[in-house]
């Protein structure tokens, strides 16, 4: 019985699911440590836009990356700008939720079978 | 479909020379060569940047600014990183995984020089960013009243958010690199967006250099603008891959009724404009330009009967006018003139955004008429490929309004004088994509009489580009620079300064206001003073605590208002003998004036 190889989408999931779980280690035991401004923030511009933009098919590196990042970005502004304007500011909470979230979709996309990759022809003819 | 040379126009035509779809024109060995000659070249290149950086402050610098500043081992990487890309670019089959890698190298190269040579972050605005984010942090809510851009804190609210939940309260670490990252983000989305367009292959790439070499208009500092830009990127993208199905090329004309169902799945479909809503939605309260003009893109797509959802345009222009009335109140009620007071003053916009900036010393004319060289080049090189595609494949004005259409924004106001600014650079993706073609087209080209001019001709091209947008990011560097002792002269001045007091500056090129927001009032007298030249007696009618006077200031008084050398510390003599100021901090070029106790004020 040979063990199944990883697909790219999977390797890609496993590292931000490690990334997501220490935010959320470091953030719940408030550990103080320069490093942990990099790692939140190398979490909150990559994870939960990437665990949304990998429900699309297989597309182009570049097109499944630009999405994650705008749409991590999108929901990190969200989360923020809603507590500012509803006038209730837990940061460290919304953090940990968006991790917790965050990193069951990213579970997810570990364990489900791959969507098939599509890929229409160009807008622009040659 | 095969060309007809006697109908194109010359270039256009494929040459047996360099088309990979003809085997027998590229020699084997050339080929074996081009292989390991292109990472060789890249490595090379990215060595001599290294070796060639120095540390430069901003008083070494002239008007030319950085440029002149940079050593011959330096200016020579960018050529060579070029010719790899070239090289790679028109092999038998372009190794995607390097030409990634030599695009982060440009990135590098292009976007990296000022963070990797000066001793702090440039740009005043970017620290100010920083305070605006600090004070939510701290507070938890905007501060009312104090300045336009808390209207639309997104951005702010986002940095203030990872600032808390990261337990850090300084987040001045991060402007050094921002405009490398950013900018590289926006690239990742410019390759996004040219190969849902174009197809993933050489065209592709060619817009992603194209947009990365002339992107000059240094708006990816640590700001909304930045950051919004880069959702705006994926945004199209998504839109361009998942909802666009243009008509077949020999369709002139497709219009709102003639739109076609993309090829996707409806769950995609859902999914992509799902995702578009929920980047819209962090847009509408993060920026003021960038949702009206992903709106305005969206609604020429529709018109022009490429986009399919018909709703997306007008949820998002609504979704912008909706934060705008309701979330941007304070703003408007003081400054409803600033928006709709210049409406179809086509005239006020360019004479603010081209004519009046032109003022300065001859290195400050230079650089402006660099970029204005660089932006009238990607318009020519639009405008010819957006030709070569009218005659060879599609008939389609799509990508040309696209294109065209920021501008737009001259109509409606002049936006502090950048409108012209802020309209190329939202112009500059789909201006690049066109750009390809014609790019493309100079590497396929038989009227260049050998195979080796060919490809030269590109690559002096592109190094031309490159070059010139390096001096025009770096050209205002001589005032818009810090260094570390500039930073210490304001760090001793909020040290010292009590609630209430304020922090002054003499020209706006200075790293006010991003600490101590609503505590410590910061003033530039540059912007209170209505005849600079007699900045003496503006100095002492302004009578700000504490005066910090850097060598950045020094500069941008001769740079830009023709000034002799010396005459801040003429000035600081001047304030010191009246007994208005007295000096009470000179290190390494940084000085502090502390108003003196029971001075009049002026």
């Amino acid at each position: 019985m040979s063990a199944r190889i990883p697909t790219t989408r999977q390797v890609v999931a496993a590292t931000l699911a490690l990334l997501t779980l220490l935010t959320g280690v470091l953030t719940a035991a408030d550990f103080h440590t320069p490093l942990r401004l990099w790692i939140t923030l190398a979490f909150v511009v990559l994870a939960p836009g990437w665990a949304l933009a990998a429900y699309f098919p297989a597309a182009e590196p570049a097109l499944t990356w630009s999405v994650a990042v705008s749409l991590s970005i999108a929901l990190g502004i969200l989360v923020a700008q809603t507590m500012v304007s509803v006038g209730v500011w837990y940061p460290t909470g919304a953090l940990l939720v968006l991790v917790g979230l965050t990193f069951a979709a990213l579970v997810n996309h570990l364990v489900r079978r791959p969507v098939p990759s599509s890929s229409p022809p160009p807008l622009v003819p040659r | 479909m095969t060309p007809d040379t006697t109908t194109t126009i010359p270039f256009l035509a494929v040459p047996e020379a360099i088309n990979p779809s003809t085997p027998t024109a590229v020699s084997d060995r050339w080929k074996a060569l081009n292989r390991s000659v292109t990472p060789a070249l890249a490595a090379l290149s990215v060595i001599l940047w290294l070796v060639g950086l120095h540390p430069v402050t901003p008083g070494q610098m002239g008007s030319l600014g950085l440029i002149n500043q940079l050593s011959p081992i330096l200016l020579l990487s960018y050529p060579i990183l070029l010719a790899a890309v070239v090289l790679e670019l028109v092999a038998d089959r372009p190794r995607e995984r390097l030409l990634t890698a030599y695009a982060t190298a440009g990135v590098l190269l292009v976007y990296g020089l000022q963070p990797a040579s000066e001793e702090t972050a440039r740009l005043s605005v970017a620290w100010l960013h920083v305070g605006f984010a600090q004070y939510i942090a701290a507070h938890g809510q905007v501060l009312n009243g104090y300045d336009g851009r808390f209207s639309w804190p997104g951005f702010f609210s986002l940095v203030a958010f990872v600032s808390r939940a990261s337990g850090q309260t300084d987040m001045t670490p991060l402007l050094q690199w921002a405009p490398a990252v950013l900018a590289g983000l926006a690239v990742l989305g410019m390759r996004a967006l040219a190969t849902a367009v174009l197809g993933s292959e050489r065209r592709a790439w060619i817009a992603t250099w194209l947009f990365l070499l002339t992107q000059w208009t240094e708006q990816d500092y640590f700001s909304p603008q930045a950051v919004t830009y880069v959702l705006m990127l994926g945004g199209l993208a998504l839109t361009a891959r998942y909802l666009v199905r243009p008509l077949p090329a020999t369709s002139p004309r497709a219009g709102l009724r003639g739109r076609l169902v993309p090829l996707d799945s409806p769950l995609d479909r859902l999914l992509a404009q799902a995702a578009i809503l929920l980047i819209a939605l962090a847009l509408a309260p993060s920026h003021q330009l960038t949702l009206f003009v992903l709106g305005g893109l969206l609604l020429v797509m529709l018109l022009t009967g490429w986009l399919w959802p018909a709703w997306l345009p007008w949820v998002v222009l609504i979704l912008s006018l909706l934060w705008f009335c309701l979330g941007a109140k304070d703003f408007w009620k003081d400054h409803l003139d600033l928006v709709i007071g210049h409406v179809g003053q086509i005239n006020f916009s360019v004479q603010q955004g081209l004519s009046q900036r032109f003022v300065g010393d001859g290195g400050r004319i230079v650089i402006l008429t660099v970029r204005v060289a660089l932006t009238c080049t990607v318009g020519l090189l639009a405008a010819a490929g957006w030709w070569s595609l009218h005659r060879r494949t599609t008939r389609s004005w799509t990508l040309a309004l696209l294109a065209i259409a920021p501008f737009g924004l001259i109509i409606l106001q002049s936006y502090g004088g950048e409108v012209i600014l802020r309209s190329y650079l939202f112009a500059l993706p789909f201006a690049a994509i066109l750009a390809s073609v014609a790019v493309d087209a100079l590497l396929t080209s038989t009227w260049l009489d050998s195979r080796r001019t060919a490809l030269a001709v590109p690559v002096v091209l592109l190094t031309a580009l490159g070059l010139a947008t390096v001096t025009a990011r770096g050209g205002n560097d001589a005032y818009t620079s810090f260094s570390r002792a500039d930073l210490a002269a304001v760090d001793y001045a909020y040290q010292h300064a009590a609630d209430g007091q304020t922090v002054g500056a003499l020209t706006a090129d200075l790293p006010l206001g991003y600490k101590r927001i609503g505590a410590v009032r910061p003033l530039t007298v540059e912007a209170t003073c209505p005849d600079f030249a007699a900045i003496d007696a503006c100095v002492v009618a302004q009578a700000s605590d504490f005066l910090v006077v850097t060598p950045s200031q020094e500069n941008a008084g001769q740079i830009l208002y023709g000034f002799p050398a010396g005459w801040t510390s003429q000035l600081i003599h001047q304030l010191v003998t009246s007994g208005k100021y007295r000096l009470v901090y000179d290190q390494n070029g940084g000085r502090v004036l502390a108003e003196t106790l029971g001075a009049p004020h002026g």
